[in-house]
């Protein structure tokens, strides 16, 4: 399957009930084939604040929810994720790709690739790349329960390598 | 002009089994003050973020009734997740605006536009179709009744006053506050 399928899928098999999203070039693909899915409620959002708001509103209200949206967008919700994410304690899974990294390069990138992980490590944020197989290794449905032994919100982190070939 | 805890004794008289979340200061105090209970997520952070918040818990829950209160400055500061309120648009979703033209939790200087801002037009122009604005206590009673019964998402502006008296957040630290929100939700509702 191609990296969009099996993202769909995978968010599908942890039985996330809720994601929210803003998308870049890509989320798109997976962001749109989320919105068909009978299984997860996914409601688009025009920040990423609000996206992870969302998600951490239905999280807060004790299903599996997780938010999806570029590293540009997450380096904006710095006081959200620490006053309400690590505050409240809520078990959240982002999904955030990690722009401009070695094979992604791109102007628009290349300075907060510098600054993301850095920014996620000062917060306290646990942070996991994505491997290529990470469907076949049930990375999301891990990402949940470390999200949940730790009662904090937990980042997957989709690189170039992620994507593979697609 | 309603005065703020009149405001919110009203909409009380009128909540049984919804679940709450209102945003950071005055909101969170003053549904604190008027009616505690576990069914209120309380937010003490971010400013802003109650229309998004409390959008996650109808999706979560289609089969409960929410609503989320934040004031003007918040919603001012994320009209945004008016915007994701108004697309998304679930049913058992309502959206208080109250709206007293100060950041009254910060300092009580005029929000940006102070009372210049029209809500509504605003609601209605990113989509929302079931708006009301209000702002004398008969009028909130008849829209507090009508919309908590509406089987649409729905937008209510309340013009109200300054607060009187001392601010008192709730006690419990936000953990604390999850936990007993999550131990609400996981009973079943209450049937007035």
């Amino acid at each position: 399957m191609s990296f969009t399928e099996d993202m769909v899928a995978a968010i599908e098999n942890a039985g996330t009930k809720v994601a929210s999203s803003v998308p870049d070039n890509w989320l798109a693909p997976v962001i749109e084939k989320l919105t068909g899915s009978k299984s997860v409620t996914h409601a688009p959002a025009a920040r990423e604040e609000d996206a992870l708001g969302i998600s951490c509103g239905a999280a807060l209200s004790g299903v599996r929810a997780l938010c999806l949206m570029q590293s540009a967008g997450a380096l904006n919700t710095g006081g959200t994720l620490a006053t309400l994410g690590i505050a409240y304690g809520v078990p959240l899974v982002m999904i955030i790709t990690d722009r401009g990294l070695l094979g992604d390069a791109t102007i628009a990138h290349f300075e907060k690739a510098r600054a993301f992980r850095p920014f996620l490590d000062a917060l306290g944020i646990p942070f996991y790349d994505l491997a290529p197989d990470f469907l076949k290794k049930d990375q999301i449905e891990q990402a949940f329960r470390m999200a949940e032994v730790g009662q904090k919100p937990v980042a997957l982190l989709i690189t170039r390598e992620t994507l593979g070939e697609s | 002009m309603i005065e703020r805890d009149q405001a919110y004794g009203t909409i009380a008289e009128f909540i049984t089994d919804e679940l709450i979340v209102t945003g950071i200061g005055s909101q969170t105090a003053s549904l604190y003050k008027a009616k505690d209970r576990p069914e209120n997520l309380y937010l003490r952070g971010p400013m802003g973020l109650a229309p998004a918040v409390g959008l996650g818990v109808p999706l979560a829950h289609p089969e409960r009734k929410v609503v989320a209160i934040e004031g003007d400055g918040s919603l001012l500061m994320a009209l945004s997740s008016l915007a994701a309120v108004a697309h998304n648009r679930p049913k058992n979703f309502v959206l208080i605006c109250m709206d007293n033209g100060i950041y009254e939790a910060g300092g009580k200087g005029p929000t940006i536009n102070a009372g210049g801002t029209d809500f509504i037009k605003t609601a209605q122009g990113l989509g929302m179709t079931l708006v009301e604005s209000v702002e004398d206590l008969e009028a909130l009673k008849q829209a507090t009744k009508k919309l908590l019964s509406s089987p649409e998402c729905a937008f209510l502006h309340v013009r109200i006053g300054a607060r009187k008296g001392p601010f008192s957040p709730p006690k419990l630290r936000p953990y604390e506050m999850k936990q007993q929100f999550l131990s609400a939700l996981r009973k079943a509702p209450q049937k007035p």
